[in-house]
Parts: C-alpha cells; structure tokens; sequence
C-alpha cells in the first residue's frame, strides 16, 4: 500500500537517521552522564514513594479505617485509584499489540515506554486491591491455591474475575515488554563501558547474537504475544468493569459498562503516554524520533475514545430516564444536584469539553495545549471512577442509610504515593533501559522499508 | 574479629549468646502461682456452656423493671424481660437492657476512698459506727436515695427510726411522678398511684405524655397497646390521639397528633373539659377546633372504654382536671386504677426535700450525709448550690456510688455501692405487683448495698440477703416455700392494694382554670434523656451510642425546635441557641426536629457532666440550669441565635424522607379494608425464576421475621438488646460522625407528612441475596435454612457485600473497634458469639445462636424445633411485640399466617431479592371525621 504523506504531516522518523545513528542517539541517553534534572526528579519521584510505604505502614497498623470510607461508601480511593491505575496501563498493550496487529509503524517509537508505562501502571493497581482489604495478610485467599482448609475463592464474584484479568494481563505485559527489550539489551551489552553493566546487560540479554534465527524466533514469538494480549486489551477492562455491573446499586448495574471502561481506558492510557512523552521528547531532544506525526496521531486517538466515553455517559443518563426506574433516575438527577455535583460538572470539563479541543490540528501538534489536556484528561479519568464508586454508593434504595464520603490525608498520601511509585520506576526506567526500541526503530528507515517488502 | 581480642570460639559464642538470651527472657518476670483444679465437684445446676435463667428486677424510678437475667457460669450476660412477671411479660426497656453495662463498667469505684486515700472496709465501718455512736437521737443524719418502693426497705427505715428518731430519708430524683401524685391527692384527697389498663381502652389521648415508653408501667402498657392494634387480628383498633410537645413513642404511632406548646397544651385540655361540659370558658386554640371537636365527640362515644394521659412534667393542677375528665367519662376503675403510695415520700415535694436538706446544710444541722446511688450536686434544682454547702459543711458526707460523680467530689468518703444485679432487694412494680430482686454474682468490687446502708445504720447484722428475707419471711410473713417462689418467680401473685377514689370534678376543673399561664416567646420543656435518661446512664457507652428517639442523634443533647421556629430563630441544626430564662441563660446547639411545637424547645437532661467516669465526662450540654423548685420542668423564656460558631451533631440517619420510594407503606383503616393488598400492589415483584442461579431448596425449617409496622413505637429496646446479645461494638461520636456504627439492627424513620414512620431493619437475609453472589472468598454464604450465614473466620475484609447490599444491613470494623483487654468486659460477652476483629463484616444473623441453640436441644430430645422456641433478641425486648420470628415452612407457626397475610410486603421487592424479614404495612387507625388531615402524597414513582 502506498501512503500518500500530506506535506503538511511530519514523518514518523524525521530524515537523515541511519541505523547507527538511531543506536547512538537512543543508547546515549544511557551511557551519557546522568543530568541533573534526573536527579532532582528522580529523588521527588523516591520521596513521593517514601509517602506511600508510611500510609501503608499506617495502613497496616491501624486499619482501613484510617481512610474516608464508611457505610454505605465501603469502596473509595483505594477502588478509584485501582480502576484509574488498570486504564492507564492500557495504552501500552494497546500500542504494542493491536497497532502491531494492525501493522501502524508510527507505533515503534512509542511503544517501548508506553509498556513500561503499562507495566508500571499495572503495579500500583494491583497494589490496590492487596491492601484495600479488612485484613491485607489474608488477601492471598483471593487466589485459587490448593489449601488444607479444602476452600476455593467464590467463583461468581467479580473479584474473583479481577483477580486472573489482572494477574494475566500484568505477565502477558511484562512478557511481552520484556521480550522487546532483549534486542535492546543486546545493544547496550554491546557499547556498555563499564564491566558491570555489561554483565547485567548480558544477562537480561539472554545471548542474543541477532542471528537470524533469532530474530525470526524473536518476530514470531513478539506475533504471538501480540496475538494473546489483543483481547486482554479489551478483556481486563470489561472484568475491571464488572465489579461494578455485577452489582445492584443503581449507578453500576449497568450493562454499557464494559465498551464504555474499555474506551475510557484507551482514552486514559494515551493522556498517559502523552503526559510522559511530551517531557521526554523535550528533555531528550527525541524530536525525530517522537515526531509531530506521533502527537497528532495520539491526539486522534484521544479524541475518538473521548467521543465514545461521553456517548456511554450521555447512554448512561438516557436509559436511566428512560428505563422509568425510580432509583436509576435519582442516581443521574443526584449526580447532577447531590453533594458531588461539581465533581461531576469538573468530569464532563475534563472529559468532554477539553478533548473537543482536539479537533483544531494545531493543538494536536502543540505539545504544550497536548499535554494540558492530557492533564485534564488525566483528572478528568480520576474523576469519573470518583463519581462512580462513590456517588453511586453514597445514596442509594433506603435514603435512612445515605451518607457522605471524603477522601482522608492518608486516602490522599495513598493516592500520591501510588504516583510516586509510578515515577520512581519510570525514571530508573527512563535511565536504564532504551526508552525506544532501537531495532524497532530502525525499521522506518527507509532502506528497512526496501528489504522487508512488507509494505 | 580482631585477633587481639578475647578468643571466643564459635561454639563459646553461640552458648554464651544463648546463654544472655534466656537470662534476658526470665530476668524481670516472676510467673504468677496458677493452681489447676479439677471440675470434680460440680457446682448444682451448672453445666459449661449452658446457660442458667433468673428472676429478679430492675428499680428504674424506684419501680421494679420486672427481669429474667442470663448468666453464663455464674456471670449475667443478658437481660430479658421476666416473661411471666404481670408488668414485663419477657419486654424490657432500652434502660434494662442497657444496666448490665453498667455492672461492667470499667470505671466502677473499686475500692474505699476517704478524701482520695484508699482506706480498708474495716476503717469505713469503725468510722461510721464511730460517728453514729455520737448522734444518740439521730437528729442531723440524713439519707439521700434515689426513689424506692422496697416494702423491705421501708421496713428497715423503720428501725433506723427506731435507733435515730430524728434521722430524714430524702428520696430524690430529677425526674418525679410527683405532679401526678399531688393532682390525684388535691382532687380525692388521697395519697395514692396511677396505673393503667390499656386493654380496655378503645381510645387513648395523651397530652404531652409518653404511656407506651416513659412511664413505669411502659412494657406493660405497650404489650396492651400491641394487642389492640393489630388489625389482622384485632377485635377492635384502638384510636390514639396525640397532643404533644415533641414527637414521643406513643406520639409517633398516634393516629392524629397535634403538636402544641405546653402552655396551648393546658388551653387545650381546659377548651375539652369546657366542651364535654365540665364548665370552664376556654376555647381550643387557634387551628386545633376540628381536631378537638372530633376528639371530644370520639370521647363521649367511648365513655368508660377511654382513657387521658398526661405527661409528669405538666403542672399539678392539669392532671387534677385530667383525673376530672377521666371520671366525667367513667373511666375510673375501668381503664385508670389507683393502688396505695408505691413509692416511699409520695406525698413528699422532693424537690422541696432536697431544699429541706440544702437549708439543713446551710444551717450547720447536718451531721452525717448518705447519699447512695444519687447525685443531688448534679441534678438538684439550680437555686441550690449543694456542692458548696456539702464542701464548707462540717458534716460527715458519705457517698456510695458505683462511679465516682459529681457528689462524690463534695463527700469525705467514696464508697463503692452494689449494683442491683450484685445484691438482694425487693421493688414494687408499676401496679404494685412485689418484685423480687436477686444478685446475679458476687459482688465484683467490695461495696455496700442500700439495704445492708441501713442495716448499719439501724445496728442491723447481716447482708443484704439476711435483711431482705428477715422481712419477708418475719414481718410480712412468707413461709419458706414461699419466699422460695417469690425468688423463682420474681414476684409474688398477689396485687397490691387498689384504692377506690371519688374524684372531685369541679375542683379538677377549678385547679386548672387557676393556673397562671404566663406569655413568653418561647417556651422551654425540660426532659431527660432519651438514653442517659437524668444523667445516670451518662457513662454507658451503649446508651450513648443508641440513636435517640425521632433525631437519631448520638452522644450530645441538643435542644430540638420546629422547623418554623428554627426559621424565626434564623437557625439550622448545628447552630447554637441562646436560652434565657429570668436571666439565666444557656447555649446549646439545636436539631430541627419535624413534627415539634412552633414556639416551644425541648432540651434534655442527662448531659454536662464533670465527673463519674470517662465516657460520662465532657459530653453535651448542662440543662439542670432552669429547675428550679417553683418551675421544675417548664419554663418561659427567650431563644435567640446563640453566635455565628456551629457544633458539630452526628446522627446515625442522615435523611428523613422517602424520596417517593415505597419503603413504610401506610394506609388508613378505611383504605386497608377497602383494599387489603394495597401493600403489595405498590411495588411489583418479578417472578421467582427471574435470577441466573438455581434456586435454593428448603425443606426443613425456613426462618423468617415479620416486623408490624403499626406496632414498633421507635423505642430502641431491640436495638440495646441486639448490641447486648450479639457483643456488638461501640464506636464513639467521631466514628458514627463518618457512618462507622455497627448496630446490627437499627430503626429508621421517616418523616412523612404530620408521620413519624418507624421502620427497624434487621438483614433481610435474602434468598437471592446480592451480598453472598460478590464475596470474593466465600464469607458469606447461604445456609439450608434460608440464612446468610457470615463467616467471619474467612472474611478478608472486601467490603464488596456492603456495597452491593440494597438495604445497607451490613457492618464493618474498619478498626479494632472491641476491647479486646479490659478484663470486666470480658465477662459481659455473650460466649456464644465470636468478638469480631479489625476489618472483618458482621451483621444480623437472626440470633443463629439462639436457633442452634433450640435445634441442638430439639436434637437432643429428638424432636422438631417447636413454634415460638426461638426468640430472637430484638423479638424478646419488644416491648408491642412488633417482630415475630419463625419458620415459615411450619403452618402451625404464627409467622406463617403473617409471612402470606396481603397487608405483608418486602421491602424494595422489585429488586428480586426475596427478603426473608418482611413489614407489615402500617393501618392508621384515622377517625374519618378527621381524615382529610391525613391525605396520602402520592409518590412520583414509576415502579
């Protein structure tokens, strides 16, 4: 197929590059000095993660009652940040196997750190549901494991589907990442200076000697990885989703919710990327490697998934009036009037009204308007899991049980060390491991192109 | 290691080591002697794990509180009502159930104090035998008590009188009948008491009083009261027509209310003494004609089948001219009786005899004070200042209390006293009925009960046990086997002496028309508590924590108004209120409270205590500022917004209204008969198969719980008794403030129209039941016989059955909230419930250990489980009997019939949960002269 580039669409690799300067410019950010600034974030990023380990250490001390949950609202933060964790690690799986699939080069450049991302995001979810239970210790009975006591988990709850969505979508992600990473790592063993990195290097490396056997084995396995994790992209968000449609409280029964959590996801997981991508660019100078073709790209994808989540919120509203059901009808007027409204005025601010501005192809190529409305879309994701955990809890069938629910200091400390954890490992990430797939890369350059006949 | 160092080997090192670690292990602690004895010889009748059931009786307002007390191994676990004592039959009130707290209680004086030294029995008993040694004709002995109606008691006053001629026995309490008392004796001439018999009123009309659960005969009155209004097998309804302040328990279930002022209240009762032709020129008060019209023709077609209350607080003179209208309308000795004084000083003023003792003080007469069990420096009338008097006084001042309070801090001494379930008395119930009262266990800390108090002071021997049967056995003259039924039974079969009166009408009616009603802004009414009652249950965290009558506001005392008032006063709930009276003045935060007078405000006693323990201190508002002896209960005065600060009010229920939602249904007589399953018809249930899961089978017993909505009067006793029976936590106010308290069962209510609907929920133990569907590890399951069983060994804690459970039944410890350590709460704990831990789900499980209880028995004797065997907590307490529980897979069990009776309906039924707890829709009995007050608002529902 023949693309037709509009003069006015960067290219996904800006020209000039060679296939030794992709490897010089993606290995030096590793083996130049460490700048400064990675320091000062860096050590943020540590101190931040610090918060969390004492507001877990409080946690564990005293209780879950430490946080602002109560009854009728059992599930808070902890859910919300779990929730708002498992749709950020989407984009990576997203980029790396469905747009593989799809054959949509403009993905190589992103891909790498979008499943490191992925990963890394998937960790502070799975944190979540560990610790925001009564008794944490006993948490491990929530896996299927063989036990004297002659008990399984209770097949029916959705927690349970939670369970294997994210513990298989958590190794399908890390398998996959660090499948791509082998050849990489190869590189680096190669031009690492120091003995001990190259030893480290060569172990993570696993003998890779790019032999063609080896990269076919490696482009059939990458296929196959690829293969598995497209119906996880879409999978583990339904099941994440069925925690709450399982359920009977007006406000989560509902059956729309799994296209709708799968696109909000989507659309999280790119306001994610994006939110690294940008400052990356520019604090690495990659701008021929993350080219405006990528923001544009992105800024596309943010905007479509945007689309569909406010059709499912405007479908949420609709069938609630239109089901004629009392209770279902109060959920949507309270969400309006009730105490959380302005959450849910700031949701629609973030979610619909900022994306819109997307339209405009300049934004889409401005990295600064990108990256604030990846801000917005990032609080706006937050948001919606706020207004449905707790808005749909705090009032529900017998107004006698209502209630009120406000995060605590150590809900917050949570919530903000979970984002340190996040960066912490990003940037360990950013200074160890090729940020973008080298081979991959390689393969816009032109003379890739000629060979491999695939296009 | 260094070479040049001590050369310890490896082996040197490690015994060495081992060596310093078991010394540290031992060093400071010396092994307490523990001996094992063997159960060689058992103790008669006791057997581990099976509970022993007995008799006796709680004094409440010096009124026996008939009791059947559960003890485990010699410790009392739970009270029940004495189910075969006239005046309990098995209920209790929420005071009852909640006492055994206090038993416990961790900040109980243990030991004797004189001016905070420890000193020993034996010191105390050489003091005061010292002291009384030098008072040869007892002139300037006193003895302060609370109430009492104990024959024996009396009987021993009688021969401290004997040795101390000149000693006084003051009896006082804050909250008195004494009004009542005095009216009957202007219009009779007769000292006497009221009671009455409710199963003879075919209608009830109560003026700012509360029959069914703020008198002493309430169990008694309220189980009548049940009887009489349950419409699916009641011969004849009984009407209630309220006339009150605030909302009361009986007014709640009334079936018209009106709220007046007390001032309007007594221009009311006159205006119907005037229409039902007693003279008098009054007139109804503005607003209330039609209302009274009807009333007064419903009257005269009841004659001798009805009955007024009023309530104790209002003067003298109107229960004088409320005794007149009863007899204008013969209701004497057919539904209102009267029996000789039951309390000791009935015709005693006591607060003019707290006066006599505070001039006494003043006038240096006072040689030696008792006050047992009261607290006068908290609870006397304002204008005395006993605390001062007691502490310049030279006397003597002994005080005996389970917990050191406020008048303990003004004595020398501080004795521990007993508490009722560690000692022998006896106590007259609200008929006169004799009541027995028996310990439960040996005292816990050593103390004095009042009986062996005045056996001291009379040169009596003996404990309390000697001096309560030397009475009945020598002076009243019981034989052995008799004492020994009255001690099995609770009480003996014989009524005590009813008095036949002539009642003077015309002065009835003249006493009310003298009195002076003064104009005031506002108009305050003093009541106590509608948990801690005068301030005596201040330190039970379980009354605390019980959600108060009609406000459901925990832990504080605010003042209530009407929401019309509120809008006057430019206050919100929360917001502070100044009161002033005649200069005094005082400052507490207010709750708008529905259903209230226009121009009136209700505060409450109880409350601004200093002292007598930890829960006690520091909470609320002092409102024992206004009594005084002249004005005791109701005062004139002026509110006006008390500052711009707010105090923060935690209620358990923070909305009031049904939002359209069809959750108590109610309809009156006339629609009821007109349609029988107008219930049902409200809300439509989705077929039995309309579920993904099988259904469940139940082929052997099926439990199942009723609750009449027409019955249950909002008094709380379930709920104390559910928290007693099921070892169920206290939080504290901040806990409740964010939604953590962990009643199993709560009653909530809704505010509708001129309603206050009541509606206790229990789990509804579902059979398609959402919470056992979303467990993640299997904690909450179904069991064969339709109950979902919580297993609190496998809960992790997911809260997922909370979230999913539509009728927010369920509780979680989001801490350790039970106190694992104190050692005396350890022995309140029902053993057959597990103490749940930190972050662990509970909720309501139908007493499961009462049901093992009765099949393990049935079991045994190889039988079915027979109709009526169990009786859950909440079901025991009840006082109307609003809750049944049952097998409704057994057609000869009473729950069947009301399981399928059309006035039965599941509570959110279209969810297709199948509730196992169903309510019986609420019938207003609505005369329809009237009923056009009492338009139904169609709720905006779509089913």
């Amino acid at each position: 197929m023949d693309r037709v580039e509009k003069p006015n669409v960067a290219p996904v690799l800006a020209p000039g590059h060679s296939v030794g300067s992709i490897t010089d410019k993606i290995a030096s950010v590793i083996l130049q000095k460490t700048p400064r600034w990675w320091y000062f974030g860096f050590g943020i990023a540590f101190l931040l993660f610090m918060l969390l380990q004492l507001a877990l250490f409080v946690l564990f001390v005293k209780g879950v009652g430490v946080w602002g949950i109560n009854i009728p609202v059992g599930w808070g933060f902890a859910i919300i940040n779990f929730v708002w964790w498992i749709g950020i690690g989407h984009a990576g799986t997203l980029i790396s196997a469905i747009l593989l699939l799809l054959r949509q080069d403009w993905r190589t450049s992103i891909n790498r750190f979008a499943e490191a991302m992925t990963i890394f995001a998937v960790a502070c979810a799975g944190l979540f549901p560990l610790i925001h239970v009564g008794r944490p210790w006993l948490a491990y009975w929530l896996f299927p494991y063989p036990n004297t006591m002659g008990l399984w988990p209770q097949f029916r709850s959705p927690l349970m589907w939670d369970v294997f969505a994210v513990s298989t979508y958590a190794t399908i992600s890390l398998l996959f990442w660090y499948l791509g990473l082998i050849p990489d790592l190869a590189t680096m063993r190669d031009r690492a200076k120091s003995k001990v990195a190259k030893i480290i290097y060569g172990v993570f490396a696993m003998g890779w000697r790019g032999s063609v056997k080896h990269w076919h084995e490696h482009e059939v396995a990458s296929l196959l990885l690829a293969g598995l994790a497209t119906p996880l992209v879409l999978s583990v968000h339904s099941v994440v989703s069925f925690d709450f449609s399982i359920g009977i409280i007006p406000g989560w029964h509902t059956t729309i919710f799994p296209p709708y959590f799968v696109a909000g996801a989507i659309f999280a997981g790119f306001a994610m990327v994006i939110t690294l991508a940008v400052p990356l660019r520019k604090l690495f100078g990659m701008y021929d490697l993350i080219t405006e073709r990528h923001l544009d790209n992105m800024g596309k994808i943010m905007l479509a998934t945007g689309l569909i989540v406010a059709y499912g919120y405007a479908m949420e509203a609709f069938t609630a009036w239109y089901s004629g059901n009392i209770y279902e009808w109060f959920m949507v007027y309270n969400r309006a009037t009730g105490p959380y409204r302005w959450h849910w005025y700031a949701l629609f601010l973030c979610n619909i009204a900022a994306v819109q501005l997307l339209w405009i192809k300049k934004v889409r190529l401005n990295p600064i308007y990108l990256w604030i409305i990846a801000m917005f879309v990032n609080v706006g994701m937050w948001l919606e899991r706020f207004i449905i955990v707790v808005t749909s809890l705090h009032r529900d069938f017998l107004p006698s049980s209502w209630g009120y629910y406000k995060g605590t200091i150590w809900d917050w400390a949570t919530y903000i060390g979970s984002i340190g954890l996040f960066l912490f490992l990003f940037f360990l990430f950013v200074r160890f491991v090729p940020m973008i797939a080298i081979f991959e890369v390689k393969t816009l350059l032109p003379e890739a192109k000629g060979r491999s006949g695939n296009e | 290691m260094s070479k040049k160092g001590i050369k310890v080997d490896r082996r040197r090192f490690l015994q060495l080591m081992g060596a310093a670690w078991a010394l540290g292990g031992t060093a400071c602690t010396r092994q307490p002697l523990e001996k094992i004895v063997p159960y060689a010889k058992r103790p008669e009748d006791i057997v581990p794990g099976v509970p022993l059931f007995f008799m006796t009786s709680f004094p409440f307002g010096g009124y026996a509180q008939p009791l059947m007390v559960e003890t485990h191994e010699g410790r009392p676990t739970k009270i029940e009502g004495n189910p075969i004592h006239p005046a309990s039959k098995g209920a209790t009130t929420l005071f009852a159930q909640a006492s055994i707290l206090d038993l416990y209680d961790p900040d109980r004086t243990k030991t004797f104090f004189r001016n905070n030294t420890i000193r020993t029995r034996k010191t105390f008993e050489n003091y005061v035998n010292g002291k009384l040694e030098t008072l040869r004709d007892g002139r300037g002995i006193w003895v302060i008590t609370p109430f009492a109606s104990s024959n024996s008691l009396k009987w021993l006053w009688g021969k401290v009188l004997e040795r101390f001629p000149g000693a006084r026995w003051v009896t006082y309490e804050p909250f008195s009948r004494f009004y009542i008392f005095k009216g009957l004796h202007e219009v009779s001439g007769v000292w006497g008491d009221v009671y009455y018999d409710l199963s003879t009123v075919d209608l009830l009309v109560t003026l700012d009083a509360d029959p069914l659960a703020g008198f002493p005969g309430s169990t008694s009155y309220a189980r009548a009261f049940g009887e009489k209004r349950r419409v699916y097998e009641s011969e004849k309804l009984m009407r209630i027509y309220s006339v009150e302040r605030t909302f009361t328990p009986t007014g709640s279930v009334a079936d018209h209310r009106l709220s007046l002022a007390p001032s309007q209240i007594i221009n009311f009762t006159l205006a119907l003494a005037n229409r039902l032709g007693l003279g008098s020129d009054a007139q109804f008060p503005e607003g209330t004609e039609k209302f009274g019209e009807t009333l007064v023709n419903d009257l005269l077609r009841n004659k001798g089948r009805s009955l007024i209350v009023a309530g104790e607080h209002l003067p003298y003179q109107l229960h004088a001219l409320v005794f007149a209208i009863n007899a204008f309308l013969d209701n004497l000795n057919s539904t209102i009786f009267f029996t000789s004084p039951i309390l000791a000083n009935t015709e005693k003023n006591p607060f003019e005899a707290i006066g006599e003792f505070s001039k006494a003080l003043s006038n240096n007469e006072v040689k030696l004070v008792i006050f047992y069990d009261t607290n006068p420096v908290y609870y006397s009338p304002s204008e005395f200042d006993l605390f001062n008097q007691l502490r310049v006084s030279k006397a003597t001042k002994i005080h005996f209390g389970l917990l050191k309070d406020e008048t303990a801090f003004a004595c020398d001494w501080h004795v521990p006293a007993l508490h009722y379930l560690e000692c022998w008395g006896d106590h007259k119930a609200y008929d006169g009925t004799l009541s027995m009262q028996q310990p439960m266990i040996e005292p816990l800390y050593n103390g004095f009960s009042l009986h062996e108090v005045f056996g001291m002071l009379a040169g009596l021997k003996g404990d309390s046990y000697d001096l309560v049967k030397e009475y009945w056995q020598n002076d009243y003259g019981l034989s052995e086997s008799e004492w020994k039924q009255f001690v099995h039974d609770g009480f003996l079969p014989r009524k005590g002496e009813d008095l036949d009166l002539k009642v003077d009408i015309g002065k009835g009616v003249g006493l009310a028309q003298s009195l002076s009603r003064k104009e005031s802004a506002i108009e305050i009414v003093l009541a106590p508590d509608p948990t801690v009652y005068d301030g005596r249950f201040a330190n039970n965290s379980w009354l605390q924590e019980c959600p108060k009558f009609a406000t459901k506001v925990v832990w504080d005392n605010p003042a209530l108004l009407s929401p019309k008032t509120a809008r006057q006063l430019r206050v919100k709930s929360g917001d502070y209120v100044e009161l002033d009276v005649d200069g005094r003045t005082l400052r507490l935060p207010v709750w708008v409270l529905e259903g209230h007078a226009d121009g009136a405000i209700s505060i409450f006693a109880g409350y601004g205590r200093k002292a007598g323990g930890d829960i006690a201190k520091d909470k609320g508002f002092y409102c024992y500022k206004f009594m005084t002896t002249a004005m005791p209960y109701v005062y004139y005065g002026e509110a006006r917004k008390g500052g711009s600060d707010r105090y923060e009010l935690v209620s358990t229920q923070g909305h009031h209204r049904m939002e359209g939602r069809h959750i108590v249904r109610y309809a009156t007589l006339e629609e009821y008969e007109a349609n029988h399953h107008f219930a049902r018809e409200l809300e439509e249930e989705p077929s039995e198969d309309m579920s993904l899961y099988p259904p469940f089978e139940y082929n052997g017993n099926a439990w199942a719980m009723v609750i009449d909505l027409s019955l249950c009067i909002g008094c709380n006793a379930c709920i104390i008794a559910c928290q007693s029976e099921n070892n169920v936590p206290v939080v504290g106010k901040e806990e409740v403030a964010v939604g953590r308290e962990m009643h199993w069962l709560r009653v909530d209510g809704y505010f509708e129209g001129d309603k206050l609907l009541h509606q206790p929920v229990p789990c509804m133990q579902c059979e398609n039941a959402p919470c056992e569907v979303v467990c993640p590890v299997t904690a909450t399951v179904h069991s064969k016989e339709g109950l979902n069983d919580m297993v609190y060994n496998r809960c992790v804690g997911t809260r997922y059955c909370q979230n999913n459970c539509p009728y927010k039944v369920r509780r979680f410890n989001f801490y350790l909230y039970q106190d694992w350590y104190t050692e005396t709460l350890k022995m309140l704990r029902n053993p057959n419930v597990s103490v749940r831990s930190r972050g662990v789900m509970e909720k309501c499980t139908y007493c499961i250990q009462r049901i093992s209880k009765a099949r393990i028995a049935a079991s045994v004797e190889g039988r079915d489980i027979q109709p009526g065997e169990i009786v859950t907590a909440c079901q025991q307490a009840c006082p109307t009997q609003a809750i049944y529980f049952g097998d409704k897979n057994n057609q000869n069990d009473r729950i069947y019939k009301l399981y399928n009776e059309p006035l039965t309906y599941s509570l959110l039924a279209s969810l297709n949960t199948r509730p196992r707890t169903r309510y019986v829709a609420r019938v207003i009995n609505a005369n329809s002269e009237l009923v056009q007050r009492e338009v139904k608002k169609e709720g905006n529902t779509h089913g």
